[in-house]
C-alpha cells in the first residue's frame, strides 16, 4: 500500500463527509463499478429465471439476496483504483471466483441482513481476515461507526423509490388509451407484467445504487483506517519532509537543518511510522533539549487545539451495590422489573430461535424449488418444450393438465356412460377436447373466450369434420352445464366413437 | 313442464319471432343486425335508443315494428321547444261540461317513436323517465297505467350537435340497448332503391307491404315466456363481472350501474330466445354486452378527444373478462 499513490485526499472528516466522498469516487467510476455489477449480476439473474421462471417473484427475490455476490469485485476494483492502479473489467472478472469465494457462504447467509455489509467487506475481502481476528478487526473499526447501518437503510429505501419511479415511468408512458393495467395493479396486482417490470426495475435500480453503496462502504472503511491509523498525518508529514529536503537541498543553509531536525523528532514522536529522523539530528541532541523543543512547537497556536467529544459508556455498579442503592425500591418493583427482564430475555430468545428457522426454511424451499426444476437440466430446449406443455392449464372451470385425463377418454367416458354419470362422461369429454386444441393444436384459447367464441376458433383452424364434432361436443356441454339438461346417452355414445377418429388418444 | 313441451312452447315462440323479423325485413332492407336488437328490446321489454345518420331508415323501423305488431303506434318529432305535457298529456277546462277533463299526451300507446330526442332540452327528455321506468305517467297528480306491451324508440343524430341537448346519464340508463344503425351495404341499398322508387311518388315511407302479424297480447306472451328463461348462476355472476369490470376500468370516467347488470340479463334472455335455446350461455351476454352497455359508459377526456368510441374500450373489457366457469 502505496499512501503516496493515494487518488483521494485524505483529512479528517465526518462519517458522513467520508460517504460523501464515496459517492464522488462512484460518479467518477460509475462506468467499471456499473458492468462490473451488472457482468455478475445478469448471469446471475438468468440462472434463477431459468430454474424459477414460473415465479418471478422468487427470482426478484433471490436476486436481491445474492447481493453480497456481485459487490466484492466493485470493492476489489475500487481497493486498487484509489490507489491508483486502474483494471480492467475484463481483468477483474477474470479473477471474479477468487475475489469471491471467501467466506461467501456466510456471507450469504449469516451476514446478509449486516446491515454495515459494505463497512465490513474490506475486513473479509482486503484484509484476508476470518474468524476471531476479523471479528476484533471489525469490533475496533466498528467503535461507534453508525453510518454504514444509515447508508444501507437510506440505500434501501433509495432502491425502492427508484423501482417504484421506473414502473410509474412506465405506466405514465403507455398511451391512456392502450392503459390496459390499472397503476396499483402494476405494482401490487397478479399477472406477469407487473412482476417483469418489478424483476426489470429492481435489476435496474439495483444496479444503480450498488456502485455508490459499496463506494461509500470503502470510503468510509478508508476513512476509519485513516483515522485509526493517522495516515492523513503520515501523508501531510510526508510531504512536509519532502519539501523540507529539497529546500535544504537547494539552500543548504544551517537554520533550515534545525528546522528540519524538529520536524523529523515530531514525525517521529507523533506518528509510529518508520520515519526516523537522520541519526545526525538526532546524535546532536539531549533528551531533555528534545523535550523542550516539543513542548516549544506544542504550544505554538497552530497545535493548540483542544477537542472535546462526547460519547455513551456504561458506568453502571455491581449488582450487589445496586440492590442495596435500590434498597429504597419497593419489592413488587423489583420484582416486577425482573419478570419484564425474564421475559424480554425469553423474547429475544424466542425472536433468535424464530429467526433461525426462517432462514433454515428459506433455504430448504430453495432447495425444493431447485430439485422440482432439475428438468431443466436435462437439457434446455427439451425441457423448455416439455414444462410449456405440462403448464396447468384451467379453462371454464375445468382441470386441463394431462395427467388429470385418462390416456383413452371416449373409453373412460364409455365406462362411465355405463355406470350411468353422464354429466362426468360429457364433461371428461369436453375436458380432453379442449386439452387436445391447447396442447396438441397449440390454439390459444384466452381465460375470456365463450365456448361459442372455442367452437369458432376450432371451425377457423381445424378441419370441418373436427369442427362440427366439437360444435356438437360443445352443444351438448352447454346444454347440461347452463340448461341443466342432460344428454341423452345415445348421444354421448356416438360422440365416444367419433372421438377416436376425431383425436385419438390423450397422449399421442 | 317437460322437455318436450319446453321444445313445443319455444318452436311456436320461435315461429312468432321470426314471422316478426321477416315482416320488418319486407320493410327494411338490410340492417339485420338493427332488426335483431329492436327484437330483442321487444322480447325484453326494454327501450332502445337508436343513432344513426340520417335517412337510413330510423323511423322507418319503428313504424315497421308497430305495423307488424299492431299496437297504437305514436311518433313525437322532439324540437327545442316542445313541452313535457306535449309528450305526457295535461289537464284541461271542457267549457262544454264545465270541468276538467285529461288530455292524455301522445305517450298513452304501445309503440312511441320519439324522433330526435336530442333536439328537445333536458327538462322535456326527462318527461319519458317515469314513463319508461314505471309505465305510467303522472298528470296533475294523478297517475295513469299504460297499456302494455310500451316500447319507445328514440333515434338520435350523432353528427349535428348544434342546438341539441345531449341527453343525460339518467335517461340514458332507461334505454335497453343502443344500436347504432349504419350505411347499408351496396346490395341492400340497390334492393332497397328499386323497390322504393318502383311505382311511388316522393319517398315517403312505405310500410304497405308489412302485414300484422302479432298482437299485443301475443307480445306480452313472449316477454313473459322470456322472462322465465333459466339462467344458471354462473351467466348471472359473468354478467355482474363485466358491468363491475366497466366500473374500474381504465379510461372510463362513469360506468354502469346494477341497472346495466338487470338490462344485460334482459337482453341476453332474449337473444337465447332468439337463438332458440331454453337456457342462457355466456355468448348471449358477450353478445349483447355492447349494445347494452355502451351507453351506459362515459369515457374520461382524453379518450374522447382521441375518438375512442365506447365500443372500444367494452371490446377491450370483454377480452379481459374471464368467461365462467362451471
Amino acid at each position: 500500500m502505496d499512501l503516496d499513490r493515494l487518488q483521494i485526499r485524505l483529512r479528517r472528516r465526518t462519517t458522513w463527509e467520508a460517504i460523501d466522498l464515496g459517492f464522488a469516487m462512484a460518479r467518477r467510476w460509475f462506468m467499471p463499478l456499473w458492468l462490473l455489477w451488472l457482468s455478475t449480476a445478469v448471469p446471475v439473474a438468468l440462472i434463477f429465471f431459468l430454474l424459477f421462471n414460473d415465479t418471478l417473484w422468487l427470482v426478484g427475490l433471490c436476486l436481491w439476496w445474492f447481493k453480497p455476490l456481485y459487490e466484492p469485485t466493485l470493492m476489489f476494483w475500487l481497493s486498487r483504483a484509489v490507489f491508483s492502479e486502474t483494471l480492467s473489467v475484463k481483468l477483474v472478472m477474470k479473477q471474479w471466483w477468487r475475489i469471491t469465494r471467501p467466506q461467501i457462504l456466510i456471507n450469504l447467509t449469516l451476514r446478509r441482513f449486516n446491515p454495515g455489509r459494505s463497512f465490513t467487506m474490506p475486513v473479509a475481502l482486503l484484509e484476508q481476515l476470518k474468524g476471531k481476528p476479523r471479528r476484533q478487526r471489525v469490533q475496533v473499526l466498528g467503535r461507534n461507526q453508525h453510518a454504514s447501518a444509515w447508508l444501507t437503510v437510506v440505500g434501501i429505501h433509495l432502491e425502492t423509490i427508484l423501482q417504484m419511479a421506473f414502473i410509474t415511468l412506465l405506466f405514465f408512458l403507455i398511451p391512456e388509451d392502450l392503459r390496459w393495467i390499472s397503476l396499483e395493479d402494476m405494482f401490487m396486482g397478479d399477472g406477469q407484467i407487473g412482476e417483469w417490470l418489478q424483476l426489470a426495475g429492481g435489476v435496474l435500480c439495483m444496479s444503480l445504487i450498488a456502485p455508490f453503496y459499496v463506494s461509500a462502504g470503502f470510503a468510509l472503511y478508508l476513512h476509519r483506517r485513516s483515522e485509526l491509523e493517522g495516515w492523513d498525518l503520515e501523508i501531510a508529514f510526508r510531504q512536509m519532509n519532502e519539501r523540507y529536503q529539497q529546500q535544504t537541498e537547494s539552500r543548504r543553509s544551517v537554520g533550515s537543518v534545525v528546522s528540519a531536525l524538529i520536524l523529523s523528532l515530531t514525525i517521529a514522536l507523533v506518528t509510529n511510522i518508520s520515519l526516523a529522523p537522520a541519526p545526525a539530528y538526532a546524535a546532536g541532541m539531549e533528551a531533555e533539549q528534545t523535550r523542550n523543543t516539543i513542548e516549544e512547537v506544542l504550544a505554538d497556536e497552530a497545535f493548540g487545539r483542544y477537542e472535546q467529544e462526547g460519547y455513551w459508556k456504561y458506568i453502571g455498579e455491581e449488582e450487589t451495590q445496586e440492590q442495596a442503592d435500590n434498597s429504597w425500591m419497593p419489592d413488587f418493583l423489583k420484582i416486577l422489573f425482573r419478570i419484564i427482564r425474564g421475559f424480554l430475555e425469553g423474547y429475544a430468545s424466542v425472536g433468535k430461535i424464530l429467526m433461525w428457522g426462517l432462514g433454515i426454511a428459506i433455504v430448504v424451499y430453495l432447495l425444493y424449488r431447485i430439485s422440482q426444476s432439475q428438468g431443466w437440466f436435462d437439457g434446455f430446449a427439451a425441457g423448455r418444450k416439455s414444462r410449456r406443455r405440462e403448464q396447468p392449464v384451467e379453462l371454464f372451470g375445468l382441470d386441463l393438465r394431462p395427467e388429470s385425463l385418462p390416456d383413452d377418454p371416449a373409453a373412460e367416458a364409455l365406462k362411465l356412460i355405463e355406470a350411468g354419470q353422464l354429466r362426468a362422461a360429457l364433461s371428461l369429454l369436453y375436458r380432453a377436447a379442449l386439452l387436445t386444441l391447447i396442447n396438441r393444436h397449440h390454439i390459444e384459447i384466452p381465460r375470456s373466450a365463450t365456448e361459442g367464441e372455442c367452437v369458432g376458433l376450432v371451425e377457423r383452424y381445424r378441419s370441418t369434420d373436427e369442427a362440427a364434432f366439437f360444435a356438437r361436443l360443445t352443444g351438448l356441454w352447454l346444454r347440461l352445464a347452463y340448461g341443466h339438461q342432460e344428454p341423452a346417452s345415445a348421444d354421448l355414445i356416438t360422440l365416444c366413437q367419433q372421438w377416436q377418429g376425431v383425436y385419438g388418444r390423450v397422449t399421442d | 313442464m317437460n322437455d318436450m313441451e319446453q321444445s313445443q312452447q319455444l318452436e311456436q315462440v320461435l315461429k312468432k319471432v321470426r314471422l316478426l323479423e321477416q315482416e320488418i325485413g319486407r320493410a327494411v332492407i338490410g340492417q339485420r343486425q338493427v332488426v335483431r336488437d329492436a327484437t330483442i328490446a321487444l322480447l325484453a321489454g326494454g327501450h332502445v335508443l337508436v343513432e344513426g345518420v340520417p335517412g337510413l331508415g330510423k323511423t322507418l323501423l319503428v313504424r315497421s315494428l308497430a305495423a307488424a305488431v299492431g299496437g297504437v303506434f305514436n311518433r313525437v318529432q322532439f324540437t327545442p321547444d316542445l313541452m313535457p305535457s306535449d309528450i305526457s298529456g295535461h289537464i284541461m277546462f271542457d267549457r262544454k261540461s264545465d270541468s276538467f277533463r285529461v288530455r292524455k299526451g301522445p305517450v298513452f300507446c304501445n309503440f312511441l317513436l320519439a324522433d330526435e330526442i336530442n333536439r328537445a332540452p333536458a327538462k322535456t327528455q326527462s318527461s319519458l323517465l317515469e314513463v319508461m321506468q314505471e309505465q305510467q305517467v303522472t298528470i296533475e297528480g294523478q297517475s295513469f297505467e299504460l297499456k302494455l306491451p310500451f316500447l319507445v324508440l328514440a333515434t338520435q343524430n350523432p353528427i349535428e350537435q348544434e342546438g341539441t341537448y345531449p341527453l343525460p346519464q339518467a335517461q340514458l340508463d332507461r334505454f335497453l340497448l343502443k344500436v347504432f344503425i349504419r350505411y347499408p351495404s351496396e346490395a341492400e341499398e340497390l334492393e332497397m332503391v328499386q323497390q322504393i322508387t318502383d311505382a311511388s311518388v316522393g319517398d315517403k315511407l312505405d310500410t304497405s307491404a308489412v302485414r300484422e302479424v302479432l298482437q299485443p297480447d301475443d307480445i306480452l306472451n313472449l316477454q313473459n315466456y322470456t322472462a322465465q328463461l333459466d339462467v344458471d348462476e354462473q351467466i348471472v355472476a359473468y354478467a355482474v363481472r363485466i358491468v363491475r369490470a366497466t366500473r374500474d376500468w381504465s379510461g372510463v370516467e362513469n360506468g354502469s350501474g346494477p341497472r346495466g347488470s338487470l338490462a344485460l340479463l334482459r337482453a341476453a334472455r332474449a337473444n337465447a330466445v332468439l337463438e332458440g335455446r331454453e337456457f342462457v350461455t355466456p355468448d348471449d351476454i358477450k353478445s349483447v354486452a355492447p349494445a347494452v352497455l355502451r351507453h351506459r359508459l362515459k369515457l374520461t377526456a382524453d379518450l374522447e378527444i382521441e375518438g375512442y368510441q365506447p365500443d372500444d374500450v367494452l371490446g377491450d373489457i370483454l377480452h379481459n373478462v374471464e368467461a365462467p366457469r362451471v
